[in-house]
């Protein structure tokens, strides 16, 4: 009677320890699966993030070379007089809203730009489309350069007005 | 070898054969996801070197504007094939601009063979046309030579 008592005993044990042990496969196998195809998208997403910045870049230099339409100025140079001059070239509202056009034309679907001239304590800025600020947390490509403007009323030594652009790419959905 | 044995040891054998077929899939997956991203920095670097170089609108006096686009120098373009990291690439280029409707430069370039791995990459630039510099996009697809 005791010599079955403790075969039964040591066959439940070992039967446990199976489930256990396929159980624990079958975690491992699931765990593998996720983290192989996690890290196995990893070149393609940091490629579509270079191409990201690229675009960036380029949407800056088209701000910075493209002319306003009836004009002879760029629309980084038209903002930059807007916010350093008391009589800029092109009109604030109609430069607002020439670059959002621009904007809707060149940007890749479902992202945001916000572009900004900072001279001192003085800010220009346009987010087109308006979905408010780009959340830290997100993504953002961020491309910068400087723009000269020469005013011609001041003194020669403070002719020339250097401005920061900063054109900010972001995902908005 | 009883029922349960006989179970627990398929279950074991199935999960094996699982295992096995999700690291080759995840394998080829890689692999094929690699050779994606390539061609996308591939097409990344032929798009720069057009826009920088090779298309760059050169003034009267003789000065490149880089980020400008000629196309005039699009049309005259010899070669459609690029070297990048040892490979060669043919592209095709389109300039897409703005008017009163949407104006489309192009194809130039040899046609995109069929079943064949490409990249497309459109970004902004500006064009020159007319003594102008207007906004526009350009369309460059690579795929290997």
């Amino acid at each position: 009677m005791t010599c079955y008592k403790y075969n039964k005993f040591v066959r439940e044990r070992r039967g446990v320890a199976d489930v256990l042990a396929v159980a624990i496969m079958f975690l491992l196998v699931v765990l593998i699966g996720v983290l192989l195809h996690t890290f196995m998208l990893t070149p393609l997403r940091s490629a579509t993030d270079r191409q990201l910045q690229l675009k960036s870049e380029y949407i800056y230099e088209t701000l910075a070379t493209a002319w306003v339409e009836n004009y002879t100025k760029s629309y980084l140079r038209a903002a930059a007089d807007n916010l350093v001059l008391t009589n800029p070239t092109v009109p604030g509202e109609y430069l607002r809203s020439m670059i959002e056009d621009t904007l809707d034309y060149i940007l890749p679907e479902g992202y945001a730009a916000e572009v900004k001239l900072t001279h001192g304590d003085n800010v220009w800025e346009l987010i087109y489309p308006n979905v408010g600020q780009p959340a830290s947390a997100e993504k953002q490509f961020i491309h910068s350069g400087t723009i000269s403007v020469i005013r011609a009323e001041a003194e020669v030594e403070n002719r020339t007005i250097l401005v920061q652009a900063t054109v900010t790419m972001f995902w908005t959905g | 070898m009883d029922i349960t044995s006989i179970f627990k040891t398929l279950i074991t054998a199935l999960l094996v054969i699982t295992f096995v077929m999700l690291v080759v899939s995840a394998y080829q997956q890689y692999r094929s996801s690699s050779e994606m991203a390539l061609l996308s920095d591939s097409t990344s670097s032929i798009a720069t070197h057009l826009a920088l170089d090779e298309l760059a609108y050169v003034d009267a006096a003789g000065t490149s504007h880089p980020y400008v686009i000629d196309e005039a120098k699009l049309r005259s373009l010899e070669s459609f094939k690029q070297a990048v990291g040892g490979e060669n690439f043919e592209f095709q280029v389109s300039i897409f601009y703005m008017g009163e409707n949407e104006r489309v430069l192009g194809p130039y370039g040899p046609a995109l063979p069929e079943e064949k791995m490409n990249c497309t990459l459109i970004f902004a630039a500006a064009l020159f046309e007319n003594g102008r510099y207007l906004p526009a996009k350009i369309k460059v697809m690579a795929w290997r030579a």
